[in-house]
């Protein structure tokens, strides 16, 4: 092998990883039922304030025309001059989202999504947090993802287009971590390892009855370092062979996020985030491990168990039994 | 509609000749590492790069991708800020245009919201509570967007100075307009239908979290600042979830 080979394979195979077969197609079924959760969510749980927040009268006064141009942005300024016109918005974001999550009409839904989403983001500036952000420019990407059933020729635009998104995607959420952990390694706080007993004593991301617990000096330090680490090492750790794990990690710790800091929607965007880095090859090889450890789990306690009726029981732990229990029935044949 | 101009466009793609498919697809990637680059020298603390290319940066990712992932960084938040509002009528407004704001009466907008979210993690009260808090962080120190350069200035960097500066006087007008609204729906929502209101009082309550060394030995400090008296915000919305009290004053 030349040294000239040594240098074009890897922008070969870059090359034909973006160009030939589509990519994460599990992942971004699994985005989109995130995405389209937290929309709903939001939709769900402040529709109810919808003329307060975003309405004529509302305390939101910002103007849409700002990001999405004069025409587009002035019909959806105009809607929101009227409480009909905000509900319609609001409407719209909800059936949106609701595609999203069934996988129908998915390019049409996120285009919707994303129109609706910047229109009440861009009414009320200081309402959206974190999730909503990721989610807002996630939604740009994904208008670029083939939906759920396409049959696409290898090697087609469409097939480019979508691997490139896929890649978007990735590279955001790795800005997103790798800045998050380049921040808090120069906050004093982070470095000292107390910043989540500051985080833990605000009344606005705790919970009373865990104030006690991050008052442990072991549990703050664990607790402040092991995310900055995490952030820190996350771009490296998912192209390592780490990766799976380390996503792993990062559902358990955004599942947590949701129960003790109450940010449920932000946590369902950064899970859906999370499984939309696992690509096809690894939820089959994980499949295929759950599947062998649910009759793992099956064998064992069978052992213990009053055998199950013949239809009920999974066809190769039969097979094995039945040549085991009854030799006769295997002479006789 | 928009399913066919879908399908329009990928008859369009594909009749493209190979040569103009690999240019094509050179030009796509080349948009997306301008795209990321940009993204990345955005997200960026405060360096030589970033304030050369400020104008563009700011005028493409800051206006269309606007991001920050600051999330409890640099400094983790360790204080509760809640929005204190005092509903005034036309006596009090004068009185308080001479500097004389009432003791009594005073209502805390945003702890409640704080304590009934603390009870149901499924429910909007920490959105509602997110305009009154990131509205003071705004009206105090500009908020998360302009942290890195209020840190730059702390460090003496001139340019960040004068950056930080310009900002603020948007950033708090922009505050004061929102505190304002929220502050007027409320005032009318716990008011007599005929009461004479003409106006809002703005305060600060800043309640800042025990230090780490002194947290089994010190209880928290807890501050007041006026932020000042304003005009009722004409015909604000109500948010419904305030009930008037009898007696006014839940401080």
């Amino acid at each position: 092998m030349t040294d000239g080979t040594l240098v074009t394979n890897p922008l070969k195979r870059g090359w034909e990883w973006l160009a030939v077969e589509p990519h994460q197609r599990i992942g971004v079924r699994i985005l989109q039922v995130a995405i389209g959760l937290m929309l709903l969510f939001r939709v769900l749980t402040e529709c109810r304030f919808y003329l307060y927040l975003w309405g004529p009268n509302g305390i939101g006064t910002g103007h849409t025309s700002r990001i999405l141009g004069d025409t587009l942005g002035g019909v959806l300024d105009q809607l929101f001059q009227s409480g009909a016109g905000t509900l319609a918005i609001l409407l719209l974001l909800a059936v949106s989202a609701a595609l999203l999550v069934f996988g129908r009409w998915t390019r049409l839904a996120t285009l919707f999504a994303l129109i609706t989403f910047v229109s009440i983001e861009q009414r009320l500036p200081q309402l959206p947090d974190g999730g909503d952000n990721i989610a807002r420019i996630v939604l740009v990407y994904m208008l670029f993802l083939l939906p759920p059933r396409a049959n696409v020729k290898p090697g087609s635009l469409r097939v480019w287009f979508h691997n490139l998104a896929v890649l978007a995607i990735a590279t955001q959420l790795i800005i997103l971590y790798t800045t998050s952990g380049f921040m808090k390694a120069f906050g004093d706080k982070w470095h000292h390892g107390v910043a989540m007993y500051y985080v833990s004593q605000v009344e606005w991301f705790s919970l009373p009855a865990l104030r006690q617990m991050f008052m442990r000096p072991l549990i703050v330090t664990l607790s402040t370092y092991i995310p900055m680490f995490y952030q820190l090492l996350f771009g490296v750790a998912i192209l390592s062979p780490l990766k799976v794990p380390w996503l792993l990690v990062g559902i358990c710790f955004h599942l947590g996020v949701a129960s003790f800091m109450g940010l449920v929607s932000f946590s369902t965007a950064m899970i859906g985030l999370e499984c939309f880095l696992i690509s096809d090859a690894e939820y089959r090889r994980m499949a295929k491990l759950v599947g062998r450890l649910y009759e793992q789990i099956l064998c064992f306690t069978q052992g213990f168990t009053r055998r199950p009726p013949v239809s009920a029981r999974p066809q190769p732990v039969y097979l094995i039994q039945s040549e085991i229990e009854s030799p006769r029935s295997l002479d006789s044949r | 509609m928009l399913q066919a101009a879908f399908a329009n466009a990928r008859k369009l793609f594909g009749k493209l000749p190979v040569w103009g498919g690999v240019g094509f697809r050179l030009f796509t990637l080349l948009v997306f590492i301008v795209h990321f680059g940009l993204t990345i020298v955005y997200v960026a603390p405060v360096n030589p790069i970033k304030i050369a290319l400020q104008p563009l940066v700011y005028g493409t990712i800051g206006h269309y991708f606007g991001q920050n992932w600051s999330f409890f960084a640099p400094n983790p938040i360790s204080s509760n800020m809640s929005l204190m509002v005092r509903p005034l009528n036309t006596s009090e407004m004068t009185l308080a245009k001479n500097d004389v704001l009432p003791k009594e009466g005073w209502y805390d907008l945003t702890a409640p919201m704080w304590e009934r979210f603390q009870h149901n993690r499924f429910s909007a009260y920490e959105r509602l509570s997110r305009p009154q808090s990131n509205g003071l962080r705004m009206y105090l120190n500009g908020g998360p967007e302009l942290t890195p350069w209020m840190e730059a200035c702390k460090k003496g960097d001139a340019d960040s100075c004068r950056f930080y500066e310009d900002q603020m006087v948007i950033y708090r007008e922009k505050a004061l307009e929102l505190l304002t609204r929220i502050a007027s729906g409320f005032a009318r929502e716990v008011s007599d239908p005929g009461s004479d209101l003409a106006g809002v009082a703005l305060r600060v309550r800043v309640q800042n979290v025990v230090p780490w060394s002194q947290r089994f030995t010190a209880s928290p400090d807890v501050r007041d600042t006026d932020l000042g008296v304003y005009p009722l915000a004409p015909n604000v919305a109500a948010s419904g979830i305030f009930r008037r009290a009898p007696e006014g004053s839940n401080d």
